[in-house]
């Protein structure tokens, strides 16, 4: 069976990335069993050409296993890093490590943001989807507590998010999922 | 990395293989794949190669890479006419950074002539004055997947005994059968003491005799090549990291440079565990696959990427 790939950061089956696209996938019916996740662990581990997970993931194209490649990246804030963060950079980035290993032919990006500010990351875009009120209270929240820093603020995110949101865990009719989805479609096709 | 080291080679017309190139070879290499694609083939290229360093050890591998595929044909009465097969093997071109062996039939001016290179040397030799008389490499070994016979095991263990190792091969036996106390030559038959008796290898499961003969074979290669195939026939899962154990840390201490074929995929994770373990990363693990269009690849897998892909649990048999 020729499977597809998608690279995404955290670890494989442990982040929070793989499980949003592993339902995503199940509810667009697609066989999960068709997909090889790599796990990037942190983002600047996908500006490395000599990444390990390149590695294995060239030579399961070259065995003919793989037949096309998402990467699934958070855009994260340009103001925290001028080179890779931010929508615009992050997508560029990705485009030219994706010349370097010659995947241009069968790669495809989504950069996980929220589609108003283009920035954030994978909570940035579950908070997008869900209604106005809700979504400021918990901005509010997190404006008046001490969870400023990166890491906690996204899990603390999506633990608000699971227990605010009554369509929990995810509300994939959202139009907001509709370029994810699209992009996973095309992956499959 | 050790000179005498086999770490690319390049197939041409032998067997399955057309037109093929792989790199990245290690001390220690096990290779997998599905059914029919060519690993016993690969060992087998391997093993020309590193024997072509005359004309008689040349048509020994190949007439011992026949006899081991035609094992069942030669017991049920059928013989393996040399001749016959070295002329269906014309055209071979087997390249490695140890060697060249290539072997053609040329037809000059209305006389046949075998053409062999091999060890920087180029030699035609007109077929009638052919002898096809052998020789074998010593530290060369290749175990099929019957394991040696019980001659080559006799021959093999001479050279534990002249390292005063025979405990450590009893050691070995007892872990994988606890009955198994002492290993001994008797009667020149290869024999198991269980309780007060020596009962022959034969006696035994097929286990028995692989395990003797992968082990008695780690020393007989000394400084040299050992090919498995098939590595875990008749070997119990739970005894794999155990055997793997002592292929990394024998082949280590005897130079000995170790291919391996499986089907298993208990196998090639006790390979990586073990690897890990004993922080031997001088290891690879060759996939094989067949393309869409008929030709063969080898992925070459160092230990960091094997331990990767085992970590995410990349499938690594082929799917």
């Amino acid at each position: 069976m020729v499977k597809v790939a998608i690279l995404h950061e955290g670890k494989k089956d442990k982040s929070d990335d793989s499980v949003l696209l592993k339902l995503l996938i199940q509810n667009l019916g697609y066989d999960l069993s068709r997909v090889e996740f790599f796990g990037f662990k942190f983002k600047s581990n996908f500006f490395k050409i000599e990444d390990i997970k390149y590695a294995e993931l060239k030579l399961q194209i070259e065995e003919e296993l793989i037949s096309r490649v998402l990467f699934v990246v958070d855009a994260d804030y340009e103001t925290s890093d001028k080179r890779y963060g931010g929508f615009n950079n992050t997508e560029n980035e990705l485009r030219d490590i994706i010349t370097k290993l010659s995947f241009s032919e069968i790669a495809d990006i989504y950069v996980t943001c929220n589609p108003q500010t283009k920035d954030g990351c994978l909570e940035s875009l579950l908070l997008s989807s869900i209604p106005e009120k809700q979504k400021d209270c918990i901005e509010t929240f997190l404006n008046c507590s001490e969870f400023a820093f990166k890491e906690n603020h996204k899990s603390v995110l999506n633990e608000i998010y699971k227990k605010a949101y009554p369509n929990a865990p995810y509300d994939f009719s959202h139009i907001n999922f509709d370029e994810l989805k699209q992009k996973l479609h095309n992956l499959f096709r | 990395m050790d000179k005498h080291l086999l770490t690319e080679i390049e197939i041409k017309d032998f067997k399955c293989f057309k037109d093929f190139k792989a790199d990245g070879f290690k001390r220690v290499n096990l290779i997998g794949g599905k059914n029919n694609v060519g690993k016993t083939a690969f060992l087998e290229a391997c093993y020309v190669n590193a024997s072509a360093k005359n004309i008689k050890s040349y048509v020994g591998s190949l007439r011992a890479i026949k006899v081991m595929r035609e094992n069942l044909n030669i017991l049920s009465g059928d013989k393996v006419d040399i001749k016959k097969y070295i002329e269906q093997s014309k055209n071979i071109f087997i390249k490695s950074n140890i060697n060249l062996a290539s072997f053609s039939i040329k037809d000059e001016n209305g006389i046949k002539q075998y053409s062999f290179e091999f060890n920087k040397q180029h030699i035609k030799v007109n077929i009638n004055d052919f002898s096809y008389e052998i020789d074998y490499i010593d530290n060369i070994e290749f175990i099929d997947n019957f394991g040696f016979s019980n001659g080559e095991i006799i021959t093999s263990f001479s050279a534990i005994q002249k390292k005063d190792e025979e405990l450590f091969l009893n050691t070995i036996l007892n872990k994988f059968d606890e009955r198994i106390t002492a290993f001994k030559i008797i009667d020149e038959k290869p024999q198991c003491k269980i309780g007060n008796e020596y009962l022959e290898v034969t006696e035994f499961g097929d286990g028995v005799r692989h395990l003797v003969s992968i082990v008695t074979a780690l020393y007989s290669a000394e400084n040299g090549y050992l090919f498995i195939d098939e590595i875990d026939n008749g070997i119990h899962y739970t005894q794999l990291d155990e055997i793997w154990k002592i292929i990394l840390e024998v082949s280590k201490k005897s130079n000995v440079q170790v291919f391996a074929t499986t089907h298993s995929k208990e196998c090639i994770e006790s390979y990586a565990r073990v690897a890990k373990r004993i922080e031997d990363k001088d290891i690879s693990y060759i996939k094989m696959s067949r393309l869409e269009n008929g030709s063969i690849k080898a992925g070459v897998r160092d230990y960091e990427m094997l331990q990767d892909s085992m970590d995410d649990e990349h499938e690594v048999r082929g799917w």
